[in-house]
């Protein structure tokens, strides 16, 4: 049994957007053949990149590893881990999209377990793998603290992973505006106690979407005292009353 | 009299005629002819569908339901002005044409407009949450291409509550302008 891991490149389009093509009719299906050859592993995009980590037998991965590097969907395959193992990391997945590696606490056990290969990539390999993990980096890492902040979303959350009530809604619509200081949104009282609003903040934060910088820097942050206009009250009204 | 438009765009079993008969308090003025191809249903919009809901004597929203093919673009430019918001439909379980898509925002452009906008998928029943991860995925790319910052939300056009819940969405942007 071995471990395939390698990080590619998305084929730009010829507007030269990179757009991950072809990842949900994957995640569609039933990914049969994985399941058939009994190949396990995870996937994840990120900023016009691929990681993959397959785990299975020799021979089936080599195979199926050579179908992937054909793909014309990607480019620039590089590998980065090709080693024998005894045992899976990710037994129970035939693949898992994962949507950050960063933060998942099974690929960071595999990074953990595997480390001596790891240490002894190239230079060039390592500044591949860090478009999606830079190792000890984590280390460092720490959520909260939103005092004398501003704060931004820099895109909306996966409502898979957060919760999509009027609150979340109320606070992203803000959020994704411009900087907002965490302290008008405390002194606003919609989005609950600082207790409640630390946690929603983390949970941005953990996904990577929230922007948080010193207050007032630029002078040109929302200070939460603009007046709703007629339609918004008037649809507000129709809503709570529909 | 405040009268504020929604575009609802979408490719062929999307969901749009579906959402403006969920939303409208009126009875809606479809567009639709009989299909010539097989497309899983025998009628599909060939013009915009409209409907309205009206807030009070006079406030209303009129919804403007137009197809997302490139060859209705003619429509588009009808409905592309001083919208209060952009619904762009995307029906999961088909593979998204991203270069009609690319096209879309190319000629909304909701950053460079700062119309609201919004993408639904719809058809989501039997989607399984992979899926629907990697299609938010691509979607994602394709707004960071065109600069958008728009939430994506999965919805049930049949259901008014899910409906509601996108124009909840718009309002609380809205709110932001």
């Amino acid at each position: 049994m071995k471990c395939i891991t390698y990080v590619s490149k998305v084929v730009a389009r010829q507007n030269g957007a990179t757009i991950p093509t072809g990842l949900s009719q994957i995640f569609r299906s039933a990914r049969k053949n994985n399941v058939y050859f009994n190949i396990t592993g995870v996937l994840s995009y990120r900023n016009g990149y691929y990681i993959q980590v397959l785990e299975g037998n020799n021979e089936d991965l080599d195979r199926l590893f050579s179908m992937i590097a054909s793909d014309s969907r990607h480019e620039q395959v590089v590998v980065l881990l090709d080693f024998p193992i005894s045992e899976r990391s990710f037994a129970e997945w035939d693949m898992k999209l994962l949507e950050s590696v960063q933060k998942d606490s099974r690929f960071l056990s595999f990074v953990q377990k595997y480390n001596k290969q790891i240490s002894s990539l190239s230079n060039g390999q390592l500044e591949t793998l860090g478009h999606f993990y830079k190792p000890g980096s984590l280390s460092n890492e720490k959520l909260g603290g939103y005092n004398a902040k501003d704060l931004m979303l820099n895109a909306w959350p996966d409502f898979r992973v957060v919760k999509q009530t009027p609150v979340i809604i109320e606070l992203c619509a803000r959020l994704t505006k411009q900087p907002y200081p965490y302290a008008s949104l405390l002194d606003s009282g919609h989005f609950g106690t600082q207790k409640q609003l630390d946690k929603i903040l983390n949970g941005f934060e953990t996904l990577g979407i929230l922007r948080v910088t010193q207050a007032g820097n630029d002078g040109n942050n929302a200070n939460g005292k603009q007046q709703p206009n007629r339609f918004y009250l008037k649809m507000k009204d129709f809503l709570r009353l529909s | 009299m405040d009268y504020q438009k929604l575009a609802i765009v979408g490719e062929v079993g999307a969901g749009k005629t579906q959402m403006i008969g969920t939303l409208s308090e009126i009875s809606p003025f479809k567009t639709e002819a009989e299909s010539s191809i097989d497309i899983g249903k025998k009628h599909t919009t060939v013009g915009i569908d409209y409907g309205r809901i009206s807030l009070s004597e006079d406030t209303s929203l009129g919804l403007y339901g137009v197809p997302g093919q490139e060859r209705y673009s003619f429509l588009w430019e009808f409905v592309n002005n001083s919208l209060w918001g952009l619904l762009i439909l995307i029906k999961y379980g088909d593979a998204p044409d991203y270069d009609n898509l690319d096209k879309l925002f190319t000629f909304f452009e909701p950053n460079t407009n700062q119309t609201t906008c919004i993408v639904a998928v719809t058809h989501c029943d039997d989607a399984n949450d992979q899926g629907l991860i990697a299609l938010g995925q691509e979607i994602q790319a394709m707004l960071e291409h065109h600069e958008i910052v728009a939430p994506i939300l999965n919805i049930d056009p049949r259901n008014r509550e899910s409906a509601l819940s996108v124009l909840h969405v718009f309002n609380a942007i809205n709110s932001q302008i």
